[in-house]
């Protein structure tokens, strides 16, 4: 038997007394035993997470309840907004409410005043210009693709659903723009799809196309016109300009950044795959990497007050600092799902939101978390 | 022995603690009035549908695909839950079903590659961590239909060999076999990227070194 196969019978729980000994004696002795058993768990590992990032789409859902002639539980339409969503990670971010910034990776979130509208990724893949005249046409979503999303919640946007390789196959065919600016709204009638929606005016400039960066998955406002946005491959950009024109920052780590935040125009921090974390106390000028003893994909970071900051991730990951982002401790949620989003209210309470429904609070600032069903 | 335990029956065990109503309670409400049935449905759906939709979604690797044969799926098992038949597994009956329209999908929709025949293509350069369960998707998708199910069934649906067996009609050992096969071969896939996936690192390939010095330095001693 190869020792592939003994690691394998391992796993499955399907060795003898004295085949395990074999196996154990190889691991001690052998690195290419231990590869292979590290492999073969990575392997597990990441089925694992890939079944629970499995989300049954809400139109699948609506058409099998249409074709039995039942009416959908009001829970599934909840569901469907909550969980399925095509955004990684906390993608969305005001300034004034005139401002708008878009980003994902299989679509894209435009925001205008109190208004979401949802461009599904074949549209993204169109010029700016495309974009911005199917801005102009009243109505946008209605009996077209694009859909009207739900008003002033931008809870939504940051339900992130991360596996599909839709995403990445877009991500290498388009690489599509992460944020526009725009000026004052010319109006948004309402987000409800049943009515006609005004879309706002766009700018008379021509819009950029920052195809050269690729996605921004998160950005966040320093101020109205100074925006940071990080990006895959450890990428960091600054716009001073309201986000017509970008530039880069070197984060000096090479792994993909999911979530940027700051505390104030200063200090911020920013997360990304492989437990990154990078710090900045220059806003966003320079930045440091700080160790999270995760290795887990970081999804969003949200500052409660200037010392205690909170992380979470996949797998149930949720770290917390209470030294500015400085050092991070690991929190036992005792969940395994993705989590995407955090409401803190104080530095000891707060809900976390992640895929599939799951949902756990925490009243004592994490050392203890309950499921919320 | 050490035994690693997976599987449905432990899951099993969660659901029905979790659940005051069984699902043969829900199956029962099936036949009830048109409120029942539609309040039965969601409950059932909102327990199943994911698992099922995974499965369905790892055999095809094609969402629009997946989600027809997920409304197939409870269509089917709608109208089989409202005669006499009696179903003492849901997951199993639905995995069932869905199995079966699968197989048909995949006989009409395209040929089955060799396992052996198989070629993995370069995904990108350089791979990351969360890259890992990109690749082993698309290596999933390349197996043919008997070694992928064989593979979904153990690791995404947690399915002991027996309830395979009795799911599919294989005998245990071939389950087994397929289960191996398959693996041997997304392993195959994922080699080249361990490196970048961080399997490899250079301590452990030290320790390896230095072991095998001491292998040979022992050989030579009288």
């Amino acid at each position: 038997m190869t020792y592939q196969k003994l690691i394998h019978d391992y796993l499955a729980g399907e060795l003898s007394q004295e085949e395990e000994e074999k196996l154990f004696d190889g691991l001690s002795r052998h690195a290419e035993w231990r590869e292979e058993m590290q492999l073969q768990l990575q392997m597990e590992r990441a089925m694992e997470q890939d079944l629970h990032s499995v989300t049954v789409p809400p139109n699948a859902t609506g058409a099998v309840f249409a074709s039995l002639g039942f009416r959908r539980p009001a829970k599934w339409s909840q569901r469907a907004r909550m969980s399925d969503h095509p955004f990684r990670g906390a993608a969305i971010a005001r300034w004034p409410a005139r401002s708008m910034i878009l980003s994902g990776l299989a679509g894209m979130m435009l925001v205008a005043g109190s208004a979401y509208f949802f461009l599904p990724s074949h549209e993204v893949a169109k010029s700016p210009r495309a974009i911005a005249h199917s801005m102009n046409v009243p109505g946008i979503g209605a009996g077209k693709e694009a859909l009207p999303g739900t008003r002033g919640n931008d809870r939504i946007a940051e339900h992130g659903v991360r596996n599909s390789s839709m995403h990445s196959a877009f991500a290498v065919r388009h690489s599509p723009i992460a944020a526009l600016p725009m000026p004052k709204p010319a109006g948004i009638a309402n987000s409800d799809s049943s009515k006609a929606v005004t879309p706002p005016s766009m700018p008379d400039e021509p819009l950029r196309y920052y195809s050269d960066f690729g996605n921004l998955y998160s950005v966040h406002y320093l101020t109205p016109q100074k925006i940071i946005g990080v990006s895959y491959r450890g990428q960091i950009f600054i716009s001073e300009d309201s986000g017509h024109t970008w530039a880069p920052k070197q984060s000096g780590v090479s792994a993909d950044l999911f979530g940027i935040h700051f505390f104030d125009r200063t200090y911020g921090i920013a997360v990304g795959a492989q437990g990154t974390i990078v710090r900045t106390s220059d806003a966003g000028e320079s930045w440091r990497t700080v160790a999270s003893g995760t290795t887990a994909t970081l999804s969003t970071v949200r500052f409660i007050t200037p010392d205690t900051a909170y992380i979470c991730g996949d797998a149930g990951v949720m770290l917390r600092s209470t030294t500015g982002g400085t050092s991070w401790e690991l929190l036992r949620t005792g969940i395994h799902a993705n989590l995407f989003r955090m409401e803190f209210r104080n530095g000891m309470e707060g809900d976390v939101y992640g895929a599939n429904d799951a949902h756990i609070a925490t009243t004592d600032g994490g050392r203890t978390w309950n499921s919320i069903q | 022995m050490s035994v690693r335990k997976r599987g449905l029956s432990r899951q099993t065990n969660r659901v029905v603690k979790e659940h005051s109503t069984t699902d043969q309670d829900l199956i029962r409400q099936l036949r009830g009035p048109r409120r029942e049935q539609e309040r039965a449905f969601a409950e059932l759906y909102a327990r199943h549908a994911q698992r099922v939709y995974a499965y369905i979604l790892r055999m095809l690797g094609e969402r629009a695909a997946s989600q027809d044969l997920l409304q197939e799926t409870f269509l089917k098992f709608y109208n089989a839950a409202r005669g006499d038949l009696v179903v003492t597994n849901t997951r199993a009956f639905l995995i069932m079903i869905a199995r079966n329209l699968c197989l048909n999908f995949e006989r009409n929709a395209r040929p089955n590659v060799s396992i052996d025949a198989m070629e993995f293509p370069i995904v990108d350069d350089t791979v990351e961590r969360n890259d890992l369960t990109r690749i082993l998707n698309l290596a999933l998708e390349l197996l043919d239909f008997d070694h992928r199910e064989a593979f979904v069934l153990k690791y995404y649906q947690g399915y002991s060999y027996e309830e395979m067996s009795r799911m599919t009609g294989e005998t245990v050992a071939a389950l087994r076999n397929r289960v191996w096969r398959a693996k041997e071969e997304i392993r195959r896939a994922l080699k080249p990227y361990a490196k970048e996936l961080g399997i490899t690192d250079e301590r452990s390939s030290r320790d390896d070194r230095s072991s095998k010095r001491d292998d040979r330095s022992s050989r030579k001693q009288p």
